[in-house]
């Protein structure tokens, strides 16, 4: 199996449906965009995909035993732990010092012995992203990963995460058409039902 | 505009101490009946007195050592009982009622209940734990209960599972109401265990020691031994805080 394959898959929430009937495909070892108005089930997709929904019905093949990373909308850091802690709870075999490196090429090298609580916005946005990209996975999933960030650290960001994803499997829901040509994979665009 | 008047915390006010104090004091000299009400400074002179015999130490570790067992095991059973319940429903609903029940029930009742089965010398572990128990249970609960689900979503899709995931999650989000069922439990526990050996009276203990001050009209013993009940019980309260905000620290 090269792809992640779902075939007319549904997904309702109180009788809406959100997802009717959906086909398409993700290639392993590459990113694929996922874009579409707000409240298209983008995000819905997402969890279906990360088996934290099922569907209603149609099935979703190729996903077994693929290990998971996500960057989620929200940041779901543990805010009382520091970075570190943060990135070394996604992969416990993480040595502190391989920790710091990708926390300090991002500009949090000031932060390290404070919790993530006290950081702003920008930097637990950071900590969340470096979190999935250092998690040791097979698939990422990304929701709107870059959205909060100031244009020059947005910039840097996506410099770093591009170069971290060259041939792997990550699924990038964006709204952003810029930043689906930036890391230049395929689309996969949902229309609102 | 008035300002809101608000404790600083950590701040004890001292000069309202001393106030009372003297209130306690002048109101001893204005009655003049020992019997009826002793003045502070005789109470200190008892407990000075009292201080250097072995029967009273021995009487403070025997109470102390009961009462601290029974609100450890409180902690343990509280911690499991209230992990079992989060997990599961039919836990959850057979506890709901046993829990409220031992809540609600007199201490005094409790007590007679117990010395039935238990014997005096260890009716104070099991009043302390009683007392302790559904307090722990319940706080743990509802912090369990407030738990995050956007984290163990996290959790799940990171496979952070096992010890790494009580430490990581669990810990941080539970431990405020862990911290806050000791502090308002530990004083109870106290409470509660004196009041036991009170009616139990379990020789050695210093519910035995405040029964005889009451039978032979002892007012400044009996004075005296409250002052060591309220120092023995705010020292551990403070203490077991102070320690378990340093693991709390540490764990974070």
């Amino acid at each position: 199996m090269c792809a992640i394959i779902l075939e007319n898959v549904c997904k309702r929430y109180g009788g809406k449906a959100v997802l009717d009937g959906l086909c398409c495909r993700f290639p392993l070892g590459e990113a694929t965009c996922v874009m579409g108005p707000s409240g298209c089930g983008k995000t819905t997709l997402l969890s279906l995909l990360m088996g934290l929904e099922q569907p209603d019905s149609g099935r979703i093949r190729g996903l077994a035993g693929l290990r998971k990373s996500a960057i989620f909308q929200e940041d779901r850091l543990v805010e009382t732990s520091g970075a570190v802690a943060n990135l070394r709870l996604a992969n416990p075999r993480l040595s502190r010092q391989r920790a710091e490196e990708p926390l300090c090429a991002l500009g949090l090298g000031d932060s390290l012995g404070q919790p993530v609580g006290s950081f702003s916005g920008g930097m637990k946005r950071r900590v969340a992203i470096l979190r999935a990209l250092h998690a040791g996975y097979d698939i990422l999933f990304a929701d709107e990963p870059f959205k909060g960030l100031d244009s020059a650290t947005k910039q840097l960001t996506m410099e770093y995460f591009r170069k971290n994803i060259q041939g792997r499997t990550v699924v990038l829901v964006t709204h952003e058409e810029a930043e689906r040509e930036f890391f230049g994979g395929r689309a996969v665009r949902l229309e609102k039902l | 505009m008035l300002t809101p008047c608000r404790d600083k915390p950590g701040r004890f006010p001292w000069w309202a101490a001393a106030f009372w104090l003297l209130v306690w004091q002048l109101g001893a000299m204005w009655l003049d009946e020992g019997i009826l009400l002793v003045s502070p400074a005789r109470v200190f002179l008892r407990l000075l007195e009292l201080a250097p015999h072995l029967d009273f130490w021995q009487a403070v570790l025997f109470s102390f050592s009961r009462i601290t067992a029974g609100f450890a095991l409180a902690c343990l059973a509280g911690v499991l009982l209230a992990a079992g319940a989060s997990r599961w429903r039919l836990l959850r609903e057979l506890l709901a009622p046993l829990m409220a029940t031992v809540k609600s029930i007199p201490v005094a009742s409790f007590i007679i209940l117990v010395l039935v089965w238990v014997p005096s010398r260890n009716l104070s572990v099991v009043i302390s734990f009683l007392m302790v128990l559904p307090i722990l249970y319940q706080n743990l609960l509802a912090g369990l209960d407030s738990m995050d689900k956007k984290l163990d979503e996290m959790a799940a899709v990171f496979q952070v599972a096992g010890p790494r995931r009580v430490r990581y999650l669990v810990l941080p989000q539970v431990a405020p109401f862990f911290r806050t069922a000791c502090a308002l439990s530990l004083g109870m526990g106290w409470k509660a265990g004196v009041a036991a050996e009170v009616i139990g009276l379990p020789a050695g203990s210093i519910g035995q020691q405040l029964y005889n001050a009451k039978v032979y009209l002892e007012t400044p013993d009996l004075f005296a031994w409250t002052l060591v009940i309220i120092v023995v019980s705010l020292v551990f309260e403070k203490l077991f805080l102070f320690l378990l905000d340093g693991l709390l620290g540490r764990l974070a």
